[in-house]
């Protein structure tokens, strides 16, 4: 049951741009089916062995594709992901600082359509050696039975390389994003994982802001019976400012690391002290 | 200040926000306003009114509230309208008072505006400075996510979580992080370079920085150190952990500069806290 897997079909939008074409090249090297890329006003062009389309419709007019991942300047990318959507392709955003109005709609929409939204400001989503969707660096993962999800970027890649340094391999690793309101929450990613064979224990990565960890930590007591642990960065942040991440805010009393460690911890779910805890914790699970 | 004296029959609360765990926006509506909302509704939820909204609430849908809440369909409809026009994460107004003339008076309000969105509000562009210090002030005008904090060991990191992940760790090991700074991806020579300068600022008493390179190139951060302490001098100690995209060569830039690298975040974590102390003491 994984989201994406080696016969996954990608599509680029934003591919000529810096962001886009130098991460298609790394998706291609790492063995994404990239089936075709979108710039409107560029199509005819090939980018990196890649043909390039004015439209996401065009592309399917002699493709078939399922992903979408956008590397679109922030103001764009409201119409490229309807238009992603209105064509029935699932997406995953990369794109940060796109205004949370324009992710509510896109959201919307994509729940009338029942596909995946993975994002906004992510790195995106990989299932080690067959398909990595988004901008993580090839060289840190490693097959093996551990789902990773996480709200972070640099930090997910930290964890990972740990886990692949002491020879646990991971399932599916996928990256929600830092904004406040996201595509695919802790929750969805969850019930993913549950109903995936490959994955026997799955690993949470949370931080400060919002209250994603809270809710999660009872849907975990009611519903999910692989083991989890669970990672939350910015016990040491202040109140009422913005961590890098947009959606990183504590507000008044609520979105505190501590309100979600507790959360966990009453609903039986292991949190890691320190970072390095996490690889300990599984190793001795599995 | 001296203001118009209301003769008051009512104070209501009335606001919309956006919900991030709904991934909706919300309107809020109490009989009982002028008071701290979220307590109200800890204690009392039956004196708070909390509802999704659909995105593309109409009139039609502001006649309807303004049936349960009694209140003129028009302002309901028109605080959403300012909300969308304006990008706005919370529209709220509290107290919204009814007078004795039965008219509806915004004695106070807030708004939130969605820092995404300020490129097509270029009016707003400004206001965001409010409330920040000199320092996160000139971080903002280079582009670095920077906050400041008390402590006395300055910290950069590439990736917000990472950066706030060192900021825990620093303590977990008994230090103290002076900010919080977040290079971001990708990060050039003159950004580190930047980023030193900014840190600097504050005379903290040790740098650590923490990189996860990926899309960054563990050179160029590397480098930008280099260029700093050649042009600058840095007197305080400094610890460098760099894992990832050109890591050789980035370690060999730093040691050609007698610069201290580590591979381990704990083992650096605990360097730069020791190292830091050791100088207190002396």
């Amino acid at each position: 049951m994984q989201i994406i897997n080696k016969n996954t079909k990608v599509i680029v939008q934003g591919i000529t741009g810096e962001q886009g074409s130098y991460h298609t090249k790394l998706m291609l090297e790492y063995g994404t089916k990239i089936v075709a890329g979108v710039t409107p006003g560029k199509g005819g062009k090939e980018v990196h062995g890649v043909k390039v389309y004015n439209s996401v419709k065009e592309v399917l007019s002699e493709n078939e594709a399922d992903f979408s991942v956008l590397f679109v300047p922030a103001a764009f990318v409201k119409s490229a992901a309807m238009e992603a959507l209105e064509n029935n392709l699932n997406i995953v955003i990369i794109t940060e600082h796109v205004p949370v109005f324009d992710v509510l709609e896109i959201l919307d929409y994509a729940k009338k359509k029942d596909l995946l939204v993975i994002g906004g400001n992510c790195p995106g989503i990989i299932t080690p050696e067959e398909s990595k969707l988004g901008i993580m660096p090839n060289h840190i993962f490693k097959k093996g039975n551990v789902g990773v999800v996480s709200r972070s970027g640099t930090l997910t890649y930290e964890i990972v390389n740990e886990l692949s340094k002491n020879n646990i391999g991971q399932s599916t690793v996928i990256g929600i994003g830092g904004d406040s309101v996201v595509g695919l929450d802790f929750i969805s990613a969850l019930k993913l994982f549950e109903k995936d064979p490959e994955t026997k224990a799955i690993i949470l990565i949370g931080e400060i802001g919002g209250d994603m960890e809270e809710k999660t930590a009872e849907f975990i007591k009611e519903n999910i019976r692989k083991p989890v642990f669970v990672y939350i960065a910015g016990k040491t942040a202040p109140k009422g400012k913005q961590m890098g991440h947009a959606g990183a805010i504590i507000s008044g009393e609520s979105g505190t690391a501590e309100s979600k460690i507790k959360a966990f911890e009453k609903n039986n779910v292991k949190v890691a002290e320190v970072l390095s805890e996490i690889v300990d914790l599984i190793k001795r699970e599995l | 200040m001296f203001e118009e004296k209301l003769e008051i029959k009512n104070e209501f609360y009335l606001s919309f926000v956006i919900d991030r765990t709904e991934k909706n926006v919300v309107v809020m509506f109490s009989k009982e306003g002028g008071i701290d909302i979220e307590g109200l509704s800890r204690k009392f939820p039956e004196k708070v009114i909390k509802e999704k909204i659909k995105l593309d609430f109409d009139l039609e849908s502001a006649k309807e509230l303004s049936k349960k809440f009694e209140i003129s369909h028009e302002l309901i409809f028109n605080l959403y309208k300012l909300m969308k026009e304006y990008d706005c994460e919370l529209v709220e107004i509290n107290p919204l008072v009814l007078d004795n003339d039965d008219k509806l008076i915004a004695v106070d309000s807030k708004v939130i505006i969605d820092d995404n969105s300020l490129f097509r509000h270029e009016e707003f562009s400004e206001e965001k400075r409010e409330g920040m210090t000199e320092v996160e002030k000139i971080a903002l005008e280079n582009g670095l996510h920077y906050v400041d904090l008390d402590g006395d060991i300055a910290v950069i990191g590439n990736g917000a979580g990472l950066v706030m992940a060192t900021l825990d760790i620093v303590e977990h090991f008994g230090g103290k992080a002076a900010n919080f700074l977040d290079v971001g991806g990708g990060a050039s020579v003159e950004k580190m370079e930047k980023s030193i300068e900014l840190v600097l600022m504050k005379s903290p008493k040790g740098i650590f920085v923490n990189i996860f390179g990926g899309i960054t190139k563990c050179d160029d951060i590397a480098q930008g150190i280099v260029n700093y302490k050649k042009n600058n001098g840095i007197e305080i100690p400094m610890v460098i952990r760099m894992i990832g995209t050109n890591e050789k060569e980035a370690k060999k830039i730093l040691m050609e500069n007698n610069i201290f690298s580590l591979d381990s975040m704990e083992e650096s974590t605990k360097k730069i806290v020791e190292l830091v102390k050791n100088a207190d003491n002396k």
